[in-house]
């Protein structure tokens, strides 16, 4: 199966002009001219366009593409590795640790890049860890799987303990709040590291998408193929990771997305993860974008991102995907 | 190129060996069908011979080096090991599948390229499937799909084809179609070791047969190996020999009189 150019092309221009788009709306509308004006920097801009475009919009619409394409993408390979189309890259642990990071950093009064640092850094604690665990009981990916939700598990446990403890005051509506997710607080120094992370993670994995395809067969029949598995496993799991942990650590929990995208891609584009890894690459960051905007501008306060997936998101991706799915008749 | 296996012995579990000092070679032109019942041990042999499980005696060799020697790329650039039909968790069109035998052959982290590509049409078109190119694996019949991991081993460059029961579960018009294309490929110089539970294939199609009786391999020639004694040994139940007006055997197991 080959992918037609029309659709090539949507994939291609579809995040882009979501991403342009968006840098129009908000509690004030800006006319194309306006955001075109302050992109390339013309003089005649308005400051306050200006401002509002590169100093507010573009790299919240920026983070919202990384966010997406990141955890679609991830989701995608962990899929595929893990040969079963119910995972997303929360499955070993990362989602949790970062919580927990994030929820620990925010009870001892951090800000800030602290509160992004613990969390990010706890996320790939949890997966060495379940990494680790399983390592005592062979090499099966099911093994590693249990293992994932069970330090998954001791993280969430543990940030109901900080929540318990947590200052009712202060500490725990700002763990509350960040736990739902969101991109409001996001400035171009935020920007940085997850720009990093998932141009590394998504970059790694782009790459070496037509691999996920051979360790997507059964491990021995993959080794049979000459591909070395558990190194290959080892590269995969640590990208995902890194992209998951970085997500969370920015934007707090944001479900979801890592496990439907790639579902709605592969009604798109099929199965092949050479075009499934760019498909959810593709549909993630404009997914991603227009949850962000309708975030920020659905309502005078702005509405946790975690909470916007669960109710608006999904049921729109399921009518979508189950309606394809239907008409396909199954996987395909 | 000749794959040769000295003395194999192997054991599930401990003190239970299915292999006890398993013998055999194969060379270019061969096909070679193993033979033995459920649980005889025929697909251990052939993943012991493919490289995939490790013997705990014995060694096997794959022209002049034992088959450990080569790395994984190496050893799959010169033996395919093509498994029973199995049903991929995702969806992939059946060139999508062929095209995965060109694993072996990408350098570094990439994908496979215009040569693999062309590699893959061909090994379709090899095994009279390239119509079926665009549909998913998954919607093909049995036997195409049999085809299919043929040519995917095809695509792999592969001289040794070692396939897990080939025949299983197909109607005997499409157990021709997959076997008689297995001595093509051996007319055409391949070696290819097949396991089957069917030993009237064997005396059709093969060129050497291997049967397993408790553990031990006895090899040589289907009419030398084969007879109602030697299969009742290995089956236990009676077999009867049955020969056509044009002199082929065939056997029958259980009851040689119908009621």
């Amino acid at each position: 199966m080959s992918t037609s150019w029309r659709t090539r092309a949507a994939l291609i221009l579809g995040p882009l002009f979501v991403g342009t788009a968006a840098l129009l709306v908000g509690r004030l509308w800006l006319s194309p001219g306006e955001v075109l004006g302050a992109l390339v920097g013309h003089s005649g801009t308005p400051p306050l366009a200006h401002s509002l475009v590169l100093g507010v919009r573009l790299p919240r619409v920026l983070a919202a593409a990384c966010l997406g394409a990141g955890l679609s993408v991830a989701g995608a390979a962990f899929q595929g590795l893990f040969r079963n189309p119910l995972v997303e890259s929360r499955i070993l642990g990362a989602s949790s640790g970062a919580a927990l990071g994030a929820a620990a950093a925010l009870m001892l009064g951090w800000t800030g890049f602290a509160v992004q640092g613990v969390a990010f850094v706890l996320g790939l604690v949890a997966v060495f860890a379940a990494w680790s665990l399983s390592r005592g009981f062979g090499t099966s990916l099911l093994v590693l799987v249990i293992a994932g939700i069970v330090i998954g598990s001791a993280f969430d446990a543990l940030l109901g303990v900080v929540k318990y403890v947590a200052d009712p005051t202060d500490a725990l509506p700002a763990i509350t709040y960040w736990l739902l997710g969101g991109l409001g607080t996001v400035r171009w120094v935020d920007l940085w590291p997850l720009v990093t992370a998932t141009t590394i993670g998504a970059g790694f994995l782009f790459v070496a998408r037509w691999r996920l395809n051979v360790l997507s067969l059964d491990e021995r029949e993959a080794q049979s193929l000459g591909i070395p598995v558990r190194r290959w496993r080892l590269a995969i799991i640590a990208a995902g990771t890194l992209l998951t942990a970085a997500s969370v650590a920015v934007a707090g929990v944001v479900g979801w997305i890592g496990l439907l995208v790639p579902h709605a891609a592969r009604t798109v584009v099929g199965s092949d993860h050479s075009r499934l890894i760019p498909a959810s690459l593709s549909l993630g960051a404009t997914t991603m974008i227009v949850l962000d905007t309708v975030a920020r501008t659905a309502l005078p306060a702005e509405i946790p991102l975690g909470i916007l997936t669960g109710l608006v998101g999904i049921p729109a991706f399921l009518v979508l995907f189950l309606r394809t799915f239907e008409a396909r008749g199954g996987w395909r | 190129m000749m794959l040769t296996a000295h003395d194999l012995w192997f054991a599930y579990e401990v003190g239970n060996s299915i292999l006890q000092g398993v013998s055999t070679s194969l060379a270019a032109g061969d096909l070679l069908v193993l033979l033995g019942s459920n649980g005889a041990g025929k697909s251990t042999l052939l993943h012991c011979l493919a490289g995939v499980l490790q013997p705990e005696r014995g060694r096997v060799r794959l022209n002049t080096r034992n088959i450990e020697a080569y790395t994984l790329r190496e050893r799959a650039q010169r033996l395919a090991l093509v498994p029973q039909a199995h049903v991929p968790v995702f969806s992939y069109s059946t060139w999508e599948v062929v095209l995965m035998g060109r694993a072996p052959h990408l350098k570094g982290l990439g994908g496979p390229g215009q040569h693999d590509r062309a590699a893959a049409t061909a090994a379709l078109q090899a095994v009279n499937l390239e119509h079926l190119a665009r549909r998913p694996y998954t919607t093909l019949s049995g036997g195409e799909q049999r085809l299919a991991l043929i040519a995917r081993g095809l695509a792999q460059g592969a001289q040794v084809l070692l396939m897990d029961e080939p025949d299983a579960h197909l109607d005997p018009a499409h157990q021709h179609e997959v076997l008689n294309l297995a001595t093509q490929l051996a007319d055409s110089g391949l070696s290819l070791a097949i396991t089957s539970h069917n030993p009237n294939n064997a005396l059709i199609y093969a060129s050497a047969v291997g049967l397993l009786t408790g553990g031990v391999l006895t090899s040589g020639p289907p009419h030398d190996v084969l007879t109602p004694q030697t299969l009742e040994a290995a089956y236990g139940v009676p077999f009867s020999a049955l020969t056509g007006r044009n002199g082929q055997r065939a056997f029958i197991a259980g009851r040689s009189n119908p009621r």
